[in-house]
């Protein structure tokens, strides 16, 4: 590759394989990990490194990097992944007694509409102490209806129960299955399949969560 | 002071339930951060990640990976942010540790960021200095934790006030040795 980088072509031409060692050349958190590129190392073991944020948001804040290039963290294998939960634990604990926090908040950002701000996929461990003028990790609490509530449960517990291979009986609530259940708005019936009326209702679900 | 959490677990409070195993329960958050909030609770009763055993933090962590697979795939999430709340400051209202998976999309309002602060050198260099001293401590003296017997029992739903008694027994035992001041923090939310 040359030093502008390749072109929209080259990359659509580019093996998955290759894109991923293209990824990984131009990736800074491979280079910290190979120690190309210089950090304050807290911990290493065989599958992750600890290191400090260079702009945290607290003294203590750590970040735990898997040292193989992953894009999110569901993209890791279960074992590996497990190891660097436990790592997580451990880290969690020191910098806990470090800096004397009263408080953690674990952090992990999928994607980047989540805030994910580097293609390598990271733990973010912030210490938190009270006043500390942090509100990143404060939830909004948002009241949703009993029906919207049901459709979001039927939803992702039918994925769920596909990702692990469970049976279960489609539960029916009074007459009427989810895709027929109108709550606020009629949408018209003609040419409405059910996968049109899951997207109407979830981009009506999102809309009461804006702002 | 019944903890909301174990009344979900033991079916004494109604919770909107997507999956269930026989280590951790993961429910829909009642007032939501987003549309797809799900909350990873493990069934056994510990105020803080740091006290959970080394195999049910990772089972934990792996459904929550799962989860948010779920919600990529179900509820048109385009992203999926994990957060915990360990500790008063941190945000955790309920003292029964657990894992928040929350549905991101483009415009959705959220933000979960922080301004840094800039750090001198030096104060870098003494916290890089004070973590590595924690973390050989630990090395020397805790190695990976499996689930006890009694933490076992709690998880196959066999809870009686006995294990309740000797867990707090046990938990008592664990607050000495782990960072007491976190925990005495705790133990004054109403």
């Amino acid at each position: 590759m040359g030093n502008e980088g390749p072109t929209k072509e080259e990359l659509e031409k580019m093996s998955p394989e290759q894109i991923k060692e293209y990824e990984e050349q131009n990736c800074l958190f491979c280079h910290i990990v190979k120690g190309k590129v210089t950090s304050q190392k807290v911990y290493e073991d065989d599958v992750c490194i600890g290191i400090l944020d260079i702009n945290p948001s607290n003294p203590g804040h750590v970040l735990i990097i898997p040292k193989k290039h992953y894009t999110i963290m569901p993209m890791i294998k279960e074992e590996e992944y497990s190891k660097i939960i436990i790592t997580a634990k451990k880290i969690s604990t020191a910098i806990l007694r470090a800096v004397k926090a009263e408080g953690i908040n674990m952090f992990i950002a999928n994607g980047q509409v989540a805030g994910q701000k580097s293609p390598h996929t990271m733990i973010h461990l912030i210490p938190r102490r009270e006043g500390d003028h942090i509100t990143a990790f404060d939830l909004p609490k948002n009241k949703i209806e009993p029906e919207d509530q049901d459709k979001l449960r039927r939803l992702i517990r039918r994925k769920m129960n596909e990702l692990f291979g469970i049976e279960e009986k489609e539960e029916k609530t009074g007459t009427r299955s989810p895709s027929e259940t109108n709550t606020t708005k009629p949408e018209p019936q003609k040419n409405n399949s059910p996968e049109d009326k899951k997207k109407a209702d979830l981009d009506r679900i999102s809309k009461i969560f804006k702002g | 002071m019944a903890c909301e959490y174990c009344e979900i677990i033991e079916g004494k409070r109604p919770a909107a339930k997507v999956y269930e195993d026989d280590k951790v329960v993961c429910i829909l958050a009642e007032k939501p951060a987003a549309a797809g909030h799900v909350i990873v609770i493990p069934k056994i009763h510990k105020p803080i990640f740091e006290m959970l055993p080394d195999d049910i933090a990772a089972h934990a962590f792996w459904i929550a990976n799962k989860v948010s697979i779920a919600l990529f795939e179900s509820v048109k999430a385009q992203g999926t942010n994990i957060i915990t709340q360990n500790g008063l400051p941190a945000g955790q209202e309920i003292p029964h540790f657990s894992i928040n998976v929350i549905a991101r999309r483009q415009g959705d309002g959220l933000l979960f960021e922080w301004l840094p602060k800039k750090l001198s050198q030096e104060d870098m260099a003494k916290v890089e200095m004070q973590v590595k001293q924690e973390l050989e401590k630990t090395e020397t003296t805790n190695t990976m934790r499996p689930a006890t017997t009694t933490e076992k029992d709690q998880i196959k739903g066999k809870d009686s006030e006995k294990q309740e008694n000797k867990e707090k027994k046990e938990e008592q035992e664990e607050k000495d040795k782990e960072e007491s001041y976190l925990i005495r923090q705790l133990r004054r939310m109403p």
